[in-house]
C-alpha cells in the first residue's frame, strides 16, 4: 500500500482561499483523520485527494507516483488513480441493485461475469450484507446502504480508500457499531485511509494519526492522544473538547516551580498550579483544564479557586457540573462520577483545584506547556 | 339519540376535514366524473341531427351509429382517420424535436461553463408563457401564401418568394410552433433533475473509472428519465389535445387535427359525433398516461433529489462553447424575439404585406373605423367589441384565479389534514383528472352539460359564470397541487395552538390557514390569472357574443381577416402574461403546466 505526500497543497474557489500552502506525509497503511469545523477545507482536500477537484497548486504523490503536480503539469483523472471512496449520502445508483451497484467497477475493468458474481458474494459477505444482491438501494436501510457503499468501493481493491464523514447521516448507535466495523476492516483491508470528519470523538476513536484543521491551514498533526492531550494552540484545545472544555483567562502572581496564578478579571481570585513552572511573573495565560480534570472540595483548601455550584446535570454514569467562579462570571465545568457528585445543591460553595492541563498564550494563541501530566508529550 | 347526533355533529364543525372532504369530493364528482360519464353516454344516443342521418328516430335513443358514422362509415376517413394520423404524427415529430432540444438545452444550462445562464433560465421558458398561437400567427406573417391568405407575406413581398402552401399552412407550421411552444416542459422538469442530482452519484462512477459518457449513459441519464417521463406525458398529452395552433395554421387549408376535429363538430351542432370524438380524444390523452407508469416501473421508483448533494462541478465546453452559444441565441432570436417583433410589427402596418415607413400607422390602436381599412372596424381601444373583450377577459382571468385559488388551498387543507386516508388519496387524484382533459373537449363537454337547466343548476350557456367554471375546472391539477404543497408547510401545531386558543375553524382558516399559505396563494393567483388569460381551447366553443374574451376575439378576427386586430390583441396578451410571469417569479412562484 502506498504513502501518501501531499505538498504545498492550495485551492482556491473564487477568492475564496479553501487550502492555503497545505502539507501531510500519510504512512503506509495509516488511517488518519482530516477534522475540523466545516468549511476549514478538510473536504476540499480529500476532493483533492481523490482527483474531483484539480488544485491551483502543490503536488499530491501516491507512493512514488505522481497523481497531481501543478509545476509538471500532471492531472491523472480520479479513475486511474487506484482510489476508492466512501461518500456521506452513500452515493448508491437508486435505479440499479445492490449487485449492479456493486459490480459497477468491475465490470469497468472488464472482469469474467462469473468472477464478478464470487467477488461481489464475497465483498458483501465481508460488509454483513449476503444475499442483498437483488435489493434496491430505496429498501434498505441507512446503515445498510453504506455498507453496501463500502463493499463498493472495497470490491475493486483500492489501495487508497478515501471517506467524506461516512457516518454523519446515521444515528448515534449505528454511528458506534460502524465505527467498530471500520476500524475492523480497516485492520484486515490495510488500505491507506484518509478519513474526513467534524466528529472529534470519531476521529480519536478511529485515527492513527488526525489532522486538526482550520482556514484551509493544519493546526496539529500527530496521534489522538497527543491531539487530545497536548493541543498546539488554543483552536485546537477547544475544538478537542469534550464536548466543552475550561478556557480560564489569568495573571501569574508569583512565578516558581508551582506557581499561583490570578483570574483576570478577578483578581482577589487566587490559585496555584502543580507543576508549572517557567511562567514570568506578571504573565497573561490561558489556562486550558479539561472538566474531568478539575478537582473538587467541598471545605475550603489552600491554593483553590472558590465557586458557586451554578446547575448539576447527572448523565447516569457521570454528572457535569457548572460552577460560577466568585467575584467573576466565569464558569467553569467540572465532571466527575455521579455518586461522588450528588452531595452538591444549588449555590452552594466549592473549592477547585486543577488537576492537570494545558497553558497558553493568549495573543498567539500557542501552548506555552502543560502541567500535571505524568507521561511527557513526545511519549504520548 | 338526539345528544348523540348533537355531538357527533359538533365534532365534525370543530375538525370540519372529514366534512370538507366530503363536499370536495361531491363538487369534483359532478363537475368532472359525472360529466365523463356523460358523454360517455352520449356518444351511444341519437342527438337533434339524428333524424337527418337516421329518418325517424326519436333523438336520445340508444344507438352505435355515431361510432359506427366514426370509426368505419365511408365517412370516417375525413371525420376521424385522416386527423387521428395527422395528430399522431405531428405528437410524435413534436416529441422527437423538443425533448431532445429541451433536454440539450437544460444540460447546457445546468451542467456546462455556458455563460449567460441566468439569461437562458428566464428566457427558455418564454415560449411556453407565450400563448401557443403567438408562433403560428408570426409564422403566417412571414410565410403567408397570397393564394390562400388572400394577403402576401413578408417573403413574398419584399423578394417576391411565393411559399408553397405545405410552408405557410398545416402540417409543418404545426409542428414547429408546437415543438418551440413544449420546448420549455422538457427543459424546465429536466434541469430541476439535473440541477438537484447527487453530485456525489456522478464522482462515484468516475473514481471507479468510467469516463464522461458512460457516466452520462449509465447514471446520469436513467437518474433523469423519470423527469423525461413526464416531459415526455406532458408534451404528448397537450399536443394531442392542442387546439390554437392547429386552428389557426390548419383550418384555412382544411388541415385537420382530432382536437380541431372536435371543434368543428360541436360548432356545427353535431352533438354525439363530438362526444364520440371527444371520448376517443381523452382514451388517447389517458393511454398515454398509463403507458409511461407502467414502462417506468415502480420498484425503481425513486426520488433524485437528496436536496443537498454535493456541489456539482460543471462540464468545460471548450471550443464546443460557441457552437453551443451560437445554438441557443439561434434558438432564442429565431423563436422568442422574432415572433414577437413580427407580430408587433404586423399591427402597426396600414395595408399588410407592404413593409415599408409609410405604411406604419396607429390606425389599429387609436384610430376610428374608416371604411377601407378592415371593413371600418375602429382600432382596439376604440372598438366596442375588443374593449369588451378585454373586460371579459380580466374578470374571467380574475374570477378563475380567485375561485381556483380558494379551492386549491381547500383541497390541500384536506388532503394534508386527512393525510393516508382513502378520502385524500381520492380527492388528491380525482383533481388531476382534469390533466388528462384535452381543453377543447373540455369545453365540448361543458357546453352540451350545461347548456341547458340541471337539477339546481340553471342553464349556464352564455354567461360569465360558465366560462369561470370551465377555467377553474381546468386549473384544478395546478391549484390542487399548489395547494397541498403550501399546506405540508404548514404544520398541524400551528392550527391546534389557536384551536386551544377557541378559535372556531372559520377563524383558523381565515387567521391562521391563509396568511401563512399568503405567499403561495399569491404567485398561484397570478399564474392562473396569465394561464386564463391565454385560455382558448377551453372556451372557444363556449362563448357567445356576451362573453367573448380576448382569446376567442383572437379567433375570430383572424377568421374575418382582420389581421392588425388579432395581432394587436395578441400583443396585449403577451405583454399582461410576461408581465404577470415576471410578478410570480417575483414571488418565488413557478410556471404551471
Amino acid at each position: 500500500m502506498p504513502d501518501i505526500a501531499i505538498h504545498d497543497l492550495t485551492k482556491k474557489f473564487g477568492h475564496v482561499l479553501a487550502v492555503k500552502e497545505m502539507s501531510l506525509e500519510i504512512k503506509d497503511g495509516e488511517f488518519v483523520t482530516l477534522l475540523g469545523p466545516s468549511g476549514c477545507g478538510k473536504t476540499t482536500t480529500l476532493r483533492c485527494l481523490a482527483g474531483l477537484e484539480e488544485p491551483d497548486q502543490g503536488e499530491i504523490y501516491f507512493g512514488s507516483r505522481c497523481v497531481f503536480s501543478s509545476k509538471k503539469g500532471i492531472m491523472i483523472p480520479p479513475g486511474a488513480r487506484g482510489i476508492g471512496m466512501v461518500f456521506q449520502n452513500y452515493a448508491l445508483w437508486p435505479h440499479m441493485t445492490v449487485f449492479q451497484n456493486v459490480a459497477f467497477g468491475l465490470v469497468q475493468k472488464g472482469m469474467p461475469k462469473e468472477q464478478i458474481r464470487r467477488e461481489v458474494a464475497s465483498i458483501l459477505e465481508l460488509v454483513g450484507m449476503p444475499g442483498y444482491e437483488n435489493r434496491y438501494p430505496s429498501e434498505l436501510s441507512g446503515g445498510q446502504q453504506q455498507r453496501v457503499a463500502l463493499a463498493r468501493v472495497l470490491v475493486t481493491r483500492p489501495q487508497i480508500v478515501l471517506f467524506d464523514e461516512p457516518l454523519s447521516n446515521l444515528d448515534a448507535k449505528l454511528r458506534m457499531t460502524l465505527r467498530a466495523e471500520l476500524k475492523r476492516l480497516h485492520a484486515e483491508i490495510k488500505a491507506t485511509s484518509v478519513y474526513v470528519t467534524h466528529d472529534q470523538l470519531e476521529a480519536l476513536t478511529l485515527s492513527t494519526r488526525i489532522a486538526v484543521m482550520k482556514d484551509g491551514v493544519v493546526q496539529q498533526y500527530g496521534s489522538p492522544q497527543e491531539v487530545y492531550h497536548f493541543p498546539s494552540n488554543l483552536f485546537v484545545a477547544e475544538f478537542m473538547g469534550n464536548p466543552t472544555t475550561n478556557m480560564l483567562p489569568c495573571i501569574v502572581k508569583v512565578a516558581g516551580p508551582s506557581p499561583v496564578l490570578s483570574i483576570k478579571n478577578a483578581l482577589q481570585n487566587e490559585f496555584v498550579l502543580p507543576h508549572a513552572e517557567g511562567l514570568v511573573e506578571g504573565q497573561e495565560v490561558i489556562i486550558n483544564v479539561r472538566p474531568e480534570d478539575v478537582v473538587f472540595y467541598i471545605a475550603p483548601q489552600d491554593g483553590t479557586l472558590a465557586a458557586k455550584v451554578f446547575a448539576s446535570l447527572p448523565t447516569g454514569a457521570e454528572c457535569i457540573v457548572y460552577a460560577r467562579l466568585q467575584d467573576s462570571n466565569i464558569e467553569v465545568v467540572l465532571r466527575g462520577p455521579e455518586e461522588e457528585m450528588q452531595c452538591l445543591h444549588l449555590d452552594q460553595l466549592v473549592w477547585l483545584g486543577f488537576k492537570r492541563g494545558n497553558i497558553f498564550e493568549p495573543q498567539s494563541g500557542r501552548l506555552l506547556r502543560s502541567f500535571g501530566f505524568c507521561l511527557e508529550r513526545n511519549e504520548a | 339519540m338526539m345528544t348523540k347526533l348533537k355531538q357527533r355533529s359538533i365534532k365534525i364543525l370543530r375538525r370540519p376535514e372529514r366534512l370538507w372532504g366530503v363536499i370536495l369530493l361531491l363538487t369534483l364528482l359532478i363537475f368532472v366524473v359525472i360529466p365523463l360519464f356523460y358523454i360517455a353516454i352520449g356518444s351511444f344516443q341519437y342527438d337533434s341531427w339524428g333524424p337527418r342521418y337516421v329518418p325517424g328516430v326519436e333523438p336520445g335513443s340508444l344507438t352505435v351509429f355515431y361510432w359506427h358514422r366514426v370509426l368505419l362509415s365511408r365517412v370516417s376517413t375525413s371525420i376521424f382517420w385522416e386527423p387521428f394520423l395527422h395528430t399522431l404524427f405531428i405528437a410524435c415529430l413534436v416529441v422527437l424535436a423538443s425533448i431532445p432540444l429541451g433536454a440539450l438545452f437544460a444540460w447546457l444550462v445546468v451542467r456546462t461553463d455556458l455563460p449567460f445562464k441566468n439569461f437562458f433560465n428566464s428566457i427558455l421558458i418564454v415560449p411556453y408563457i407565450l400563448p401557443a398561437w403567438t408562433l403560428g400567427l408570426a409564422w403566417l406573417t412571414v410565410f403567408k401564401n397570397p393564394q390562400f391568405g388572400g394577403k402576401p407575406g413578408l417573403l413574398y413581398s419584399l423578394f417576391g418568394i411565393e411559399p408553397p402552401v405545405w410552408v405557410s399552412y398545416g402540417f409543418l407550421p404545426i409542428v414547429i410552433s408546437l415543438s418551440v411552444h413544449y420546448v420549455p416542459y422538457t427543459f424546465l422538469l429536466l434541469s430541476g433533475a439535473l440541477a438537484t442530482i447527487d453530485a456525489q452519484l456522478e464522482e462515484s462512477a468516475e473514481i471507479l473509472g468510467a469516463n464522461r459518457a458512460k457516466i452520462l449513459r449509465k447514471i446520469t441519464f436513467p437518474l433523469v428519465l423519470p423527469a423525461l417521463g413526464s416531459a415526455f406525458i406532458l408534451t404528448v398529452g397537450r399536443t394531442l389535445g392542442a387546439f390554437g395552433a392547429p386552428a389557426f395554421l390548419g383550418l384555412p387549408v382544411r388541415y385537420y387535427t382530432l382536437s380541431t376535429r372536435v371543434y368543428a363538430a360541436f360548432s356545427n351542432r353535431q352533438q354525439a359525433e363530438g362526444y364520440v370524438l371527444t371520448v376517443l380524444l381523452i382514451l388517447f390523452t389517458t393511454l398515454t398516461v398509463l403507458v409511461n407508469q407502467k414502462l417506468l416501473g415502480t420498484r425503481r421508483r425513486f426520488t433524485t433529489i437528496t436536496g443537498k448533494g454535493g456541489k456539482q462541478r460543471m462540464v468545460k465546453l471548450g471550443r464546443w462553447k460557441a457552437v453551443a452559444l451560437f445554438c441557443l441565441f439561434g434558438f432564442v432570436v429565431l423563436f422568442v424575439f422574432a415572433p414577437l417583433v413580427l407580430v408587433l410589427l404586423e399591427t402597426f402596418l396600414k395595408v399588410e404585406g407592404q413593409y415599408s415607413w409609410d405604411n406604419l400607422t396607429l390606425h389599429y390602436w387609436i384610430g376610428l373605423g374608416v371604411p377601407e381599412l378592415a371593413e371600418g372596424q375602429p382600432g382596439i381601444f376604440r372598438n366596442a367589441v375588443a374593449l369588451g373583450a378585454i373586460k371579459n377577459s380580466v374578470l374571467l382571468a380574475l374570477m378563475t384565479a380567485l375561485v381556483s385559488g380558494v379551492v386549491g388551498v381547500l383541497i390541500g387543507y384536506t388532503v394534508v389534514r386527512n393525510r393516508g386516508k382513502p378520502i385524500a388519496r381520492a380527492l388528491e387524484s380525482l383533481s388531476f383528472v382534469p390533466y388528462m382533459i384535452p381543453g377543447i373537449a373540455f369545453g365540448g363537454i361543458y357546453l352540451s352539460l350545461f347548456a341547458r337547466s340541471w337539477g339546481p343548476l340553471p342553464a349556464l350557456y352564455g354567461t360569465m359564470t360558465i366560462l369561470i367554471l370551465t377555467c377553474t375546472m381546468r386549473n384544478l391539477p395546478f391549484a390542487a397541487g399548489s395547494g397541498i404543497s403550501a399546506m405540508h408547510q404548514i404544520d398541524v401545531a400551528l392550527e391546534e395552538a389557536a384551536e386551544l386558543h377557541g378559535a372556531r375553524w372559520v377563524k383558523r382558516f381565515f387567521r391562521i390557514i391563509l396568511p401563512l399559505t399568503k405567499t403561495g396563494f399569491l404567485s398561484a393567483f397570478i399564474l392562473t390569472f396569465i394561464t386564463v388569460m391565454r385560455a382558448l381551447d377551453e372556451i372557444v366553443l363556449l362563448v357567445t357574443p356576451h362573453t367573448r374574451t380576448m382569446t376567442s376575439i383572437i379567433f375570430r378576427f383572424q377568421e374575418q381577416g382582420f389581421t392588425q386586430h388579432a395581432y394587436g390583441i395578441t400583443v396585449l396578451i403577451v405583454g399582461i402574461t410576461l408581465f404577470g410571469n415576471y410578478l410570480a417569479r417575483r414571488l418565488g412562484g413557478r410556471v404551471s403546466f
